[in-house]
């Protein structure tokens, strides 16, 4: 085989990997629970495909083809661990599955692992690195770099939490009627905070940042095709969508921080834009609002400067004070004081600042970038300056810590 | 993409936002209020409760030689002014400890016994492009929590900060 044909084989294998990793993952771990396994699993069917494929070519049914190698190998992998007799009736299990299912279509058990990696019995800054590993297959170095922890750490992590599951008798299910909303939302909190990592992270020359807000709307999509009818899922992805859509205007020549007040609406993606629109209005007609729409509601009327070129800060507040009453965290107190000051003033956006327990700040870097603006607005400048200090202190984007030392004076 | 598409474009974003408002509120009074506190990074936010175990780490700073050729500058260069800040919010941020600044590598002298003889060495003890300027001591729950503390450190984003917990068990085998 020749080189180019070598190429495109192991394009082929990637693709693949990409689209099925996920699928394969939950439906080899949801019967048994042995995500790690499953894994390993699914990891041995990659090489084995990587050496059988160019010379064989790609299989009529490469999902299928993974799974049967996959399957095959999980069996040796757990028997060769010889885990307790509780992987008896698995090990039947899968002699007998494989009989039937083969070539046929398997279910998408990704629903079921999404709400496994952000169960309650494990712990909540484990929820995304699960879901980006299981789901996506993105390895644990990457994660680590993502999250600020070390790889080694990082590995031994998800090696724990995935033990977890499979020994803690943690379900592979959907959850009941009752319990969704509360479970659904520490899912799509997982996927956020995936987001909200890459988002920060995107300083311009590491590209890793950039990938991770990619995956996170990834992930978000795959959520939606698994529950279109559920509107907070929707206005999630809408409320990525639209801060997607300024990402080339959040930056200038040389990699220049520009906040939103001061992008040129012209270079926001409209096609974003326009998703997210379709997203949120499908979402709002079904009458169950929730943190993520509304959060989706504001960056749609910041993207309404691009058409009418002003921003309606008054409605911008309206959003922020029903958002607060159903998610008062410390980001959403400090935006909503943004939104009062632009709306009544400075000194009314002061107050609101002021009325946040000092305690829970001083590690809070957009509150004091927010307080610092305020005051140099009110001409305070010897506080403004003091509270600028505090936010390029705490500030870990060059890019941005540069924007505020010139700010500050 | 040509403007005065955009500006005809039939998207119902602020309509939909503002029109949908009534019925948000009408909604909103039905459900249930999360108490879940959420942040990117739940560590950053932490508030040590009474009694946690706190760790002392050291904060390593590796600087390159232009770092180190900027402290003659007149104190108004920007990454004076992020050191600055960035000194300010330790302090304040009550783990802060201790901390300082080295001289540059070339003033150091490094000793060493061999076989009875004295090595006296003119540099630092180690020959490399970035070189040790300064260290900070924080008391602190966790490695993540320092490492956070890294990455705010003006000098990760051009040379490096080195994250080391101090060993008490080997102060202790000696004092």
């Amino acid at each position: 085989m020749n080189g180019s044909g070598q190429e495109s084989t192991h394009r082929a294998i990637e693709r693949v990997a990409r689209e099925s990793y996920g699928r394969l993952v939950a439906y080899l771990s949801s019967q048994t629970r042995d995500v790690a396994s499953a894994e390993d699993a699914l990891s041995n069917a990659l090489v084995a495909a990587l050496k059988a494929w160019p010379g064989d070519g790609v299989p009529q049914n490469p999902e299928a083809w993974l799974l049967t190698a996959a399957r095959r190998s999980f069996i040796d992998l757990v028997r060769h661990r010889r885990v307790v007799e509780a992987s008896e009736p698995t090990l039947q299990l899968l002699r007998e599955e494989r009989e039937v299912s083969l070539s046929a279509e398997f279910p998408d058990d990704r629903l079921k692992l999404l709400f496994v990696c952000a169960h309650p019995a494990i712990d909540s800054s484990m929820h995304t690195p699960l879901m980006l590993q299981t789901v996506l297959g993105l390895d644990a170095a990457r994660i680590a770099h993502a999250f600020l922890v070390s790889p080694k750490t990082m590995g031994q992590r998800l090696v724990r939490a995935k033990t977890k599951i499979r020994d803690g008798g943690i379900q592979f299910e959907v959850p009941q009627e009752r319990e969704l909303p509360q479970r659904l939302d520490a899912v799509l909190e997982a996927i956020y905070a995936a987001f909200g990592i890459g988002w920060d992270d995107m300083a311009g020359v590491d590209q890793s940042g950039r990938e991770l807000a990619e995956e996170a709307i990834w992930l978000g999509r795959v959520l939606l095709q698994l529950m279109p009818s559920e509107a907070e899922v929707r206005g999630l992805l809408a409320l990525m969508l639209h801060c997607e859509a300024r990402r080339r205007a959040r930056r200038g020549p040389e990699g220049r921080y520009i906040p939103l007040s001061e992008q040129d609406s012209q270079q926001w993606s409209r096609p974003l834009i326009e998703e997210a629109e379709r997203h949120l209005a499908e979402a709002l007609s079904r009458g169950r609002t929730g943190r993520f729409q509304l959060e989706a509601a504001i960056q749609s009327v910041h993207a309404e400067r691009a058409r009418s070129g002003r921003t309606e800060w008054a409605a911008i507040l309206l959003f922020y004070e029903q958002l607060i009453r159903i998610s008062p965290t410390l980001g959403t107190r400090t935006g909503h004081a943004a939104a009062v000051a632009e709306a009544r003033g400075p000194e009314a956006g002061l107050a609101v600042l002021d009325a946040i327990d000092l305690g829970s700040v001083s590690g809070y870097q957009p509150y004091w970038a927010v307080r610092a603006h305020l005051l140099q607005r009110l001409g305070k400048t010897p506080e403004a300056a003091d509270a600028f200090d505090r936010a390029i202190g705490l500030a870990e984007d060059p890019a941005v810590r540069e924007f505020l030392l010139q700010r500050r004076g | 993409m040509p403007t005065d598409r955009y500006l005809d474009a039939d998207i119902p974003q602020f309509a939909c936002a503002c029109l949908k408002f009534l019925e948000i509120s009408q909604n909103l009074s039905k459900w249930p209020i999360p108490t879940r506190h959420t942040f990117k990074r739940a560590k950053a936010l932490k508030i040590v409760p009474l009694g946690e175990i706190l760790m002392q780490f050291a904060l390593l700073i590796y600087e390159l030689p232009e770092a180190f050729a900027a402290r003659k500058s007149d104190g108004t260069d920007s990454y004076t002014g992020a050191w600055r800040a960035y000194h300010k919010a330790l302090v304040e941020s009550g783990s802060y400890l201790a901390g300082d600044p080295l001289e540059v590598p070339e003033t150091g002298t490094t000793l060493r016994l061999k076989e009875g003889k004295r090595l006296v060495q003119d540099g630092p003890f180690a020959d490399t492009k970035e070189q040790l300027g300064g260290f900070i001591i924080m008391e602190l729950p966790s490695l993540d929590a320092a490492l956070d503390w890294a990455a705010r450190c003006p000098t990760a984003a051009t040379g490096a900060v080195e994250v080391r917990p101090l060993a008490p068990a080997a102060k202790h085998r000696i004092t």
